[in-house]
């Protein structure tokens, strides 16, 4: 499970919010990345799922050309776990239910398969007792664990969180990244644009700082965010702690 | 006073009694008309969305066509101009001219009802792996329901309503009822009077149904129905 992108870049208008950027991510690594809001990260997670279309360059999971035009697209985004900002649960149906739909519709489990799997990944989350109530009931630190757990659920070999803290209120923010840093512990693979540096610190093998697009700085966690090269990287740093 | 009370009451009694055997006709044609409003309805709505151009586009001449015709002139484009190819009988003609006026309404409806579920649910949905037609049918479509309900319980009594004009191709529906019975007894006041307490029940009955569907279909802190 290797991540491959290369020379990427993403266009809306005249704008390019990825301006030829390229990494590459082993299995069970995490990577943090940061930067100014508007900066491409969220594009770029997005990109990495074909959530975005981009105009030039390429990203390979495993091989697999990422084409959002591609029928082998579902079976990416099968291996590819997505978390939002705007936790994107769906409102209509119950936690256990929100588990439960992809499972069934996609990977073809049937309900009860679909349910244990649910409840594992809810204890596991923290939130066992909370299977029956619907998203609208949940705070926003719950709703954000369901939508980890849901993703989970698939099974998927690659986890992207979006900024998923951002519209969270800050008692909220710790038990979201708990759950997070037990997933890096377990080994799962992690793109993670955020804006918490302190916990980019913690649990990152790689940061990644990008600004207008492109990559301006990227390495272990201890040099980027503790010792960085370059003078944008101590700005930004200065501006955000 | 009394006397004249007394013999308003048993004519009009008498007109309702001679009405009401037309009452399931109106309901018959009204619930199978809508039915196929609802399923051409939904198909339209959904293909006026289509990421291809001209499906779009096609779908939004065949809501805008529709929709610029009165419903007199469908029926008698139907019975009188397609029935005569088919040789449809009056009952079709009229469920199928009242279905097809009325899918262009709902089109709309399902339309705007889909477009208004935030995309970040098709994005989700689409992240957990499903096409775009899963995403619809488990994810949007679901969620559209609520919002669409009222709108469409409205358009549900309205066509009750115009189901009348069907009366026009000689079904023997409510109206249709009430000119039978005025042109054998010429009794007009109390005839259109009678006719037109009908509809009000069924109506007001009907408004009544849909108030108690928006409460079923609630669920907390979400959608247009409240608690």
């Amino acid at each position: 499970m290797t991540i491959q992108i290369r020379d990427l870049i993403c266009r809306f208008g005249d704008i390019a919010a990825l301006d030829g950027v390229s990494m590459k991510v082993e299995k069970g690594q995490v990577f943090a990345i940061i930067g100014p809001s508007g900066s491409g990260k969220s594009t770029l997670l997005r990109c990495l799922n074909a959530l975005e279309d981009f105009q030039s360059g390429e990203i390979t999971i495993d091989g697999l050309k990422v084409d959002r035009r591609h029928k082998q697209i579902h079976q990416i985004r099968l291996e590819v776990g997505m978390v939002f900002q705007q936790f994107n649960l769906f409102p209509h149906l119950n936690v256990i239910d929100n588990i439960k739909l992809a499972q069934m519709v996609v990977r073809q489990r049937d309900s009860r398969t679909a349910e244990d799997k649910g409840r594992e990944l809810l204890n596991k989350v923290g939130l066992g007792d909370r299977a029956e109530a619907f998203p609208g009931q949940l705070s926003g630190g719950q709703k954000q664990r369901v939508a980890i757990a849901r993703a989970l659920a698939m099974e998927p070999q690659i986890m992207l969180f979006d900024e998923v803290t951002s519209s969270l209120d800050p008692e909220m923010v710790g038990e979201v990244l708990d759950v997070m840093a037990r997933l890096a512990e377990d080994g799962m693979t992690m793109l993670v644009a955020t804006h918490e540096i302190g916990f980019a610190r913690e649990i990152a093998d790689e940061v990644v700082f990008i600004e207008k697009g492109r990559i301006v700085e990227q390495g272990p966690p201890e040099v980027v965010l503790i010792n960085p090269q370059k003078d944008r990287t101590r700005e930004f740093l200065k501006s955000v702690l | 006073m009394t006397e004249w009370l007394a013999r308003q009451i048993v004519l009009f009694w008498d007109i309702l009694q001679y009405l009401i055997p037309a009452v399931p006709v109106t309901i018959f044609i009204t619930i199978l008309s809508f039915m196929l409003a609802l399923a051409l309805g939904l198909v339209i709505g959904i293909l006026r969305l289509s990421r291809f151009r001209l499906i779009s586009r096609l779908a939004g001449l065949y809501i805008n066509a529709i929709r610029g015709i009165p419903l007199l002139v469908h029926i008698f484009f139907i019975y009188f101009g397609l029935g005569k190819i088919l040789s449809l009988d009056r009952f079709t003609a009229g469920v199928l001219a009242v279905g097809i006026c009325y899918s262009a309404y709902l089109a709309e409806i399902f339309r705007s009802g889909i477009e208004a579920i935030d995309y970040g649910q098709h994005e989700a949905a689409m992240a957990l792996g499903m096409t775009r037609y899963q995403t619809l049918r488990y994810v949007i479509i679901p969620q559209s329901w609520r919002i669409v309900i009222p709108p469409l319980a409205n358009e549900f009594i309205a066509s009750l309503k115009d189901s009348s004009l069907v009366s026009i191709i000689g079904l023997r529906e409510i109206t249709r009822a009430g000119r039978e019975y005025y042109s054998q007894y010429f009794v007009d006041f109390q005839t259109w009077m009678a006719v037109g307490v009908i509809y009000l029940a069924m109506t007001l009955t009907l408004s009544r149904v849909v108030k108690y569907l928006e409460k079923v279909y609630a669920v907390h802190g979400f959608g247009s129905g409240r608690k």
